[in-house]
């Protein structure tokens, strides 16, 4: 699903060049539940982002269902994760303007489905994470667990091909926390869902296929 | 792109049904003043051209005005022919005028003068100078060696040019007027205003008095004709012509030369008034939109990752602006034509040239509508453009 090869980041800030991927190359394969981990600086969500063509590497490869998405432009890269990619941040970004449903349709609306068909993959998606009865709830009336699990909703929504998750459990308790892993879990095994999670909590390692770990912007070990 | 639009607007209707109320509230009455200054100025200005164009009808030419034919100094046979124009169902009323340019003297002063000649029952079935009147008596039919003078030459009741004037004559003093080489004395019977400068520069005598000065029987300067209530007076210039007469048959708005100066010199005042309405309106929304893009950087950074993209991200800040500026424009619209309008129609705004009612048409209105949702559409589309522009990364997480 994924091949990455060489791929480097480094950043420039004021005189000062920061490599934060230093030539990182793996595969991941499809349906895999993949964690990256390792200490703070290590480069975890800089990967993480440049897989998610959040940002562009300074060199490398990465290929995601065959498609060379580093040559691809800017606009190319937005409908790429609109249609192909799910985001959970590590704070819950929806947006607090918009209910529960709202946020999760949204996606859905913008690739152009008739309403009948978002609002329909909306409630059924937010019944799968268990928030059926919160449908026309507004972020601030749904607890750090449930705004999480809208986030997940949301990138759900538009059936992607890869669901990126940056510390997602970093802003919950464990109780949260385990409902979060172990519905990206489910989805893994019920759906053949191909996900990728950043974490640094040793014990969510038990819901995962694979563990890469990275120091200093190389990989330790995987 | 009808897709992408739809995001837009829902966007843009969550933003405001969900943000703060107090701030879409504030924007939208800012903007309602703008809009109200914008068409108030192009109100005014109608309404003053309403009433230098009354003015002109009521107070100088009627509707429509016959001259001589070129080259000729008089209309002869000036009865003939009213009679002819008053026996048309059009008409109101006619009036035929002997005009002599010349100089009206009072003890030691004198001012140059255009005094008309009139036969005071015709002239009061075209024009409203006898009921302007602000001191003794308008002539009347038998009157010989009486003049009624405009308040410019009088001086005093307010006169724009009292340096100008005979400096305060007063009904019942003694004036000369000269015309040519002929010389008469004539008693001030009345003293009137219009208001209108050009009209009170003249004064009037009996047509009769006006012959003997000028040695004519029976002939006119110009017939000032007064039509009926809604007649078109194009069509009738035409029918006059289509009934034989060759004179020279001019409507108002031909002598109303100095009036298009007034309104084109009002015009340019009203447009640098509108210019910095216009910059107020465009700093308001740029202030506003600009706030609200940087409140709003995590999320838009969040609506770009997740593949939303910058042009809709861009028009839902746009369209926010046009909700304001349409609510805006539609609360100073109906203000002014259902409020502040019929407001001047019972308490008219008193102007130098006399009451004043708002008069705004809807050209105008859309025009400086259109001039708002151009400056609203730039100022918004600026500061949303630059968010969004910007890498998405930085903007969730700096």
């Amino acid at each position: 699903m994924i091949q990455v090869k060489d791929l480097k980041r480094t950043y420039v800030v004021g005189k000062v060049e920061v490599h934060a991927l230093r030539g990182v190359s793996f595969e991941v394969e499809k349906g895999e539940f993949l964690a990256i981990m390792g200490p703070s600086g290590s480069g975890k969500s800089t990967l993480l982002h440049q897989l998610g063509l959040l940002d562009t590497p300074t060199s490398g490869e990465i290929r995601i269902a065959g498609v060379d998405v580093i040559g691809l432009s800017d606009h190319e890269k937005t409908i790429f994760r609109l249609n192909q990619l799910g985001y959970v941040f590590q704070e819950y970004a929806i947006l607090p303007e918009l209910t529960a449903l709202e946020n999760v349709y949204l996606p859905a609306m913008m690739r152009g489905e008739r309403r009948v068909y978002y609002l329909k993959s909306g409630i059924d998606i937010l019944e799968t994470v268990g928030l059926g009865e919160r449908l026309h709830h507004l972020p601030r009336e749904l607890s750090g667990g449930e705004q999480q699990r809208v986030a997940v909703a949301r990138a759900l929504v538009n059936k992607p091909k890869i669901l990126f998750a940056d510390e997602p459990c970093a802003n919950l308790d464990t109780e949260s926390s385990r409902q979060i892993l172990e519905l990206f879990k489910k989805l893994n095994k019920d759906l053949e869902q191909t996900i990728v999670m950043v974490t640094h909590e040793e014990w969510h390692k038990e819901y995962m296929d694979r563990v890469i770990y990275l120091k200093d912007g190389l990989i330790e070990k995987m | 792109m009808f897709e992408k639009f739809r995001v837009s607007l829902f966007l843009a209707y969550k933003y405001l049904t969900g943000g703060n109320k107090g701030i879409t509230i504030f924007t939208i009455f800012i903007l309602t003043l703008v809009f109200l200054q914008l068409v108030l100025v192009s109100a005014i200005l109608g309404g003053a051209t309403n009433r230098f164009n009354e003015l002109m009808i009521d107070y100088q030419t009627g509707n429509v005005v016959i001259e001589p034919e070129e080259d000729t100094e008089y209309i002869s046979d000036a009865h003939r022919l009213m009679s002819k124009i008053n026996a048309l169902p059009e008409v109101t009323g006619v009036s035929a005028r002997i005009k002599g340019v010349g100089k009206i003297i009072y003890e030691d002063r004198s001012v140059g003068a255009t005094v008309i000649g009139i036969d005071p029952l015709d002239e009061n079935t075209v024009t409203k100078v006898n009921s302007a009147i602000v001191d003794g008596d308008f002539i009347s039919k038998l009157d010989r060696g009486e003049i009624v003078l405009g308040r410019e030459i009088s001086g005093g009741y307010g006169a724009l040019m009292e340096s100008k004037s005979l400096g305060g004559v007063k009904v019942g003093d003694r004036v000369n007027l000269r015309i040519g080489s002929v010389d008469r004395e004539f008693r001030v019977k009345g003293i009137y205003t219009t208001l209108f400068f050009l009209v009170d520069s003249s004064a009037y005598i009996n047509k009769k008095d006006m012959e003997d000065i000028l040695g004519v029987q029976d002939e006119a300067h110009e017939i000032a004709i007064k039509l009926n209530p809604g007649e078109d007076e194009e069509e009738f210039r035409k029918k006059l012509m289509g009934i034989g007469i060759n004179e020279e048959i001019r409507v108002w708005r031909e002598f109303a030369g100095i009036v298009e100066l007034l309104t084109r010199t009002i015009t340019q005042i009203g447009n640098i008034l509108n210019l910095i309405g216009l910059l107020i309106a465009f700093v308001i929304i740029f202030i506003v939109i600009y706030i609200n893009t940087i409140n709003k950087r995590r999320q838009i950074g969040v609506q770009k990752a997740i593949g939303i993209g910058s042009n809709v991200i861009v028009a839902s800040f746009v369209l926010q602006a046009i909700f304001y500026a349409s609510f805006g424009m539609f609360l100073g619209f109906f203000a002014m034509q259902y409020l502040i309008t019929p407001y001047t129609v019972t308490h008219p705004i008193q102007l130098p040239i006399g009451p004043v009612i708002l008069s705004l048409s809807n050209t105008e209105a859309l025009f400086r509508a259109a001039l708002l949702f151009f400056a609203t559409i730039l100022a918004s589309f600026i500061p949303a453009y630059k968010v969004a522009r910007e890498d998405l990364l930085k903007l969730i997480w700096d």
